[in-house]
């Protein structure tokens, strides 16, 4: 499946049955695109009613004081505490 | 609260109703189980958790890599998803160079440093013994970035932190 420029290396093949798309890399770049596919799908997924078993909304968050700068995120139904640098 | 320590570095997770409303975790006792097919596997999520499949052929030096992207249903930040290399065959939660070497070039082909690549083993709270790693989006530099990558072994993806 050689093809010449980037967007025929990057084909999206819509399967008729279960509408999963599908896309072939032919090199590293071509993941670019696959990218912005995860941002757009996730986003639509999330905003979808019943696909996620809770959503996700940052209500605050903070950097802790001390030597490990822990960051906390509040959300809704998720507190995250993530180390940062 | 969990707490997972990762040389020496912490990571803390406060999930306040996650235990409840995420999928039940499997119980794992053994790392090759007498059949995936008939427990939960990533065959069997609803379609609309599939975000995508990629059919990576970019590698010269290594076959082509089937990836289903699906979407973590309970998720730890946004875009958390699952990559499942050549989930149809139902490979146990075991990481193999195969599937370093598919998330390796989902990595390199983000170019985008907020996206982490995680896996975790059973034993180590994985909570479905097929094999997957998590894709996680944090837009902040973590403690582990700090750390200098040496190569262990000379032409191989392998290396060891100080």
């Amino acid at each position: 499946m050689a093809s010449s420029t980037a967007e025929q290396t990057l084909l999206f093949l819509i399967e008729s049955m279960s509408g999963i798309g599908q896309f072939t890399v032919e090199k590293l770049q071509d993941y670019d695109k696959i990218k912005e596919q995860l941002i757009r799908r996730w986003t639509k997924l999330h905003e979808t009613p019943n696909v996620f078993r809770y959503k996700l909304n940052v209500r605050n968050e903070k950097i802790l004081d001390g030597s490990f700068q822990f960051l906390v995120q509040v959300y809704d139904f998720l507190c995250a505490i993530f180390c940062q640098l | 609260m969990s707490i997972i320590n990762i040389l020496s570095i912490l990571i803390f997770q406060l999930n306040v109703e996650r235990q409840t409303l995420r999928r039940p975790a499997m119980i794992i006792t053994s790392l090759v189980p007498d059949s995936i097919e008939t427990k939960f596997n990533f065959n069997k999520v609803k379609s609309e958790e599939i975000l995508f499949e990629v059919i990576d052929r970019s590698s010269e030096h290594s076959n082509e890599c089937f990836i289903s992207f699906l979407i973590n249903n309970s998720p730890l930040t946004k875009y958390h998803s699952l990559i499942c290399p050549n989930v149809r065959k139902n490979w146990p939660q075991v990481l193999t160079l195969d599937a370093i070497k598919c998330a390796a070039n989902v990595m390199f082909g983000f170019n985008d440093r907020n996206y982490r690549i995680l896996y975790n083993s059973p034993g180590a709270f994985a909570s479905v013994n097929h094999l997957h790693l998590h894709l996680l989006y944090v837009e902040r530099t973590l403690s582990i970035q700090r750390f200098v990558s040496f190569v262990l072994i000379t032409n191989h993806l392998l290396f060891t932190m100080n």
